[in-house]
């Protein structure tokens, strides 16, 4: 598709004459083949193994959705109504405390790990540190009051298990946030991701609004997607013995939820039920799930990939995983006082 | 990706979120509270997509009213190649107005980044559409091997009665966990659809937090001859007695159900328990 995509001229006159085929064209050829072939589609897919994925994916983009669009929405908001010299104002002017403050106004963004991605990316198209931006990015899915309210849900007896969330979480984001801005490189971020808009007045301000939340729509749903199909697909292919044999090793057990954590790609919403749930496990393991889930996973990935650039998820994803882990263990040593 | 592809994929992606929102079909991949959310997230995609091509329209009558070259290099500033920052007022020019223009093979140019993930979004679409995928049932249900210890169990008494309608959440975690033995005696009644095991048949039910991809079984085994024979993921609604059968523990937490009475009925509207 990609060839087809990226060599074709809209125009037939500049062709020469030659007709070529335009986007619009394939989508077209693309409908009308799935209609067509509808019957042929949906034996395809009644496999029970397939059957479960093909829901699991539609379940989670039905899920992320509406945060994404929440998401897009305040990023157009913050394009077109906050001019960049009131968020530098707003954010203190040592980059550090800069980190500090980003990191506690994740509290109230009360959204899951999709909206986040769009309104970070905005904060530093609009002249944020990207460092202050990030750790807005980490700490905003996972440490709002909803997040907070179904853990304690989730955990009835164990209230010190919503503290070491939240602790756990802040941490990550604030020491993504300094590490950032002592090693971090502008270069590593994409180009298109750094670009300013331009301030604007009265009513162009809402065609910006609206132009630069459709555009940051269509740029995040399709990683979105890649990234509900990668954890469908996990979600099927994994053992659910993975669970319930992890007991007794307890190193093996934090290992193993937390890439469960990044394969499963949970709602930062949810994945408090799925943890309580566990109940074969010590709680230790069960927090690092939690805190890494909201971190990074999947679809967070794919959406970072194609926010900031590839160059860019490759070398913060990594890094994320390993400090989500090692705060997690921390807030679960000082908090739950530790394996239990 | 032409601008007007794009808008089109938005366009079927807010319809199709619409769609399962209208008909009910959502209830199979999220939970019954998230209807208001997609609700307002398909209408804004299909708003925004609609504002996008309204004003394409608009600004391309005008300006191919005009003449077209007056256009162009106000809005192909080759320095940028966001179309909002190309053009904030959305008067960039478009097919109708730019013929003989660079504009339209740039702005496909310009997409590169996003033309390919962008196709992606006709994925859930057609999945919506074409292949409805179904309710999670007896497939995932085999994929769990124990029913999982509630957070709470602190139970109250049964409510009186003859027979007990209850929910699987409530009947297979008192079976478990319950130390009064409330459920000692008692006829429950219980919904859920049959899972064929190598073990006899299981009566199962899938409970969500948030949707389908945090699901997980609730099962019992159903024991009197009654559902031998039903395929995988008939729904019934059976009523029966708790089956005291030793240590729970060694079976998965999987208690068993004495069968009185067994009805086939359609799948609920809501298939999962939250």
């Amino acid at each position: 598709m990609k060839t087809v995509m990226e060599t074709v001229v809209d125009n037939p006159r500049r062709a020469g004459g030659r007709w070529r085929v335009t986007s619009m064209q394939v989508l077209c050829a693309l409908l009308v083949l799935a209609i067509v072939g509808q019957n042929w589609l949906r034996e395809a897919f009644d496999v029970p193994a397939l059957r479960t994925a093909s829901t699991v994916f539609v379940a989670i983009g039905v899920q992320a959705l509406p945060f994404l669009v929440l998401g897009v929405l305040l990023s157009g908001a913050i394009a077109a109504f906050v001019p960049a010299k009131v968020l530098r104002a707003v954010l203190p002017r040592r980059e550090s405390a800069a980190v500090g403050v980003a990191g506690a106004s994740g509290i109230v963004l009360a959204g899951c790990e999709c909206a986040s991605v769009p309104v970070a990316r905005r904060l530093i198209g609009q002249g944020v540190a990207p460092s202050a931006a990030l750790a807005f990015l980490l700490a905003a899915p996972a440490v709002n009051p909803i997040v907070l309210v179904s853990t304690a849900v989730a955990f009835p007896g164990e209230p010190a298990m919503v503290l070491a969330r939240f602790v756990g979480s802040l941490a990550t984001a604030l020491v993504m946030g300094w590490l950032w801005m002592r090693w971090g490189k502008l270069e590593w971020i994409a180009e298109r991701a750094l670009r300013r808009l331009p301030d604007v007045q009265g009513r162009r301000r809402w065609r910006v609004f609206a132009e630069t939340a459709r555009a940051d729509l269509v740029d995040a749903a399709g990683f979105l997607v890649l990234g509900a199909l990668v954890a469908a697909a996990f979600g099927v292919l994994i053992p659910s013995e993975w669970f319930s044999t992890l007991g007794e090793q307890i190193v093996l057990a934090v290992l193993v939820m937390a890439v469960l954590a990044v394969v499963l790609s949970l709602c930062s919403e949810a994945d408090a039920f799925v943890a309580s749930s566990l109940s074969a496990l010590p709680l230790l393991p069960r927090l690092v799930f939690l805190v890494v889930g909201p971190a990074i996973d999947a679809k967070l990935f794919a959406l970072q990939a194609g926010t900031f650039g590839r160059r860019f998820a490759l070398r913060f994803a990594p890094v994320t995983f390993v400090v989500a882990i090692v705060c997690g263990l921390a807030a679960g040593l000082l908090f739950l006082g530790g394996v239990r | 990706m032409r601008r007007e592809t794009q808008n089109i994929l938005l366009l079927l992606l807010g319809g199709a979120l619409l769609k399962i929102a209208f008909t009910g079909d959502y209830l199979r991949y999220v939970k019954g509270t998230q209807l208001p959310w997609i609700v307002a997230a398909g209408l804004v995609t299909v708003v925004l997509a609609a504002v996008a091509i309204a004003t394409d329209v608009r600004s391309a009558a005008r300006s191919g009213a005009n003449d077209p070259a007056t256009n162009d290099p106000a809005t192909n500033d080759p320095a940028t190649n966001d179309p909002a920052t190309n053009d904030p007022a959305g008067t960039a020019g478009e097919p109708g107005a730019d013929t003989g223009s660079d504009t339209e093979a740039e702005r496909e140019h310009e997409h590169a980044h996003s033309a390919r993930s962008a196709w992606l979004i006709l994925a859930p679409v057609l999945a919506v559409l074409l292949v409805a995928p179904p309710a999670l049932g007896a497939d995932s249900v085999l994929r769990a091997r124990q029913n999982f210890q509630p957070a709470d169990t602190d139970f109250g008494p049964l409510p009186a009665g003859e027979v007990v309608p209850m929910t699987m959440t409530d009947f297979v975690t008192r079976a478990g966990w319950d130390e009064t033995g409330a459920l000692e005696g008692r006829t429950v009644r219980l919904t859920g659809f049959v899972v064929p095991t190598d073990d006899g048949p299981q009566l199962a039910r899938m409970v969500i937090g948030c949707c389908a991809a945090d699901a997980f079984a609730l099962r019992t085994e159903l024991s009197g001859g009654q559902a031998d024979l039903l395929p995988a993921d008939t729904w019934v609604v059976v009523t029966g007695r708790l089956v005291d059968s030793g240590d729970r523990h060694d079976r998965d937490y999987v208690p068993e159900l004495d069968v009185r009475t067994l009805r086939e009925i359609p799948q609920p509207d809501d298939p999962y328990e939250t």
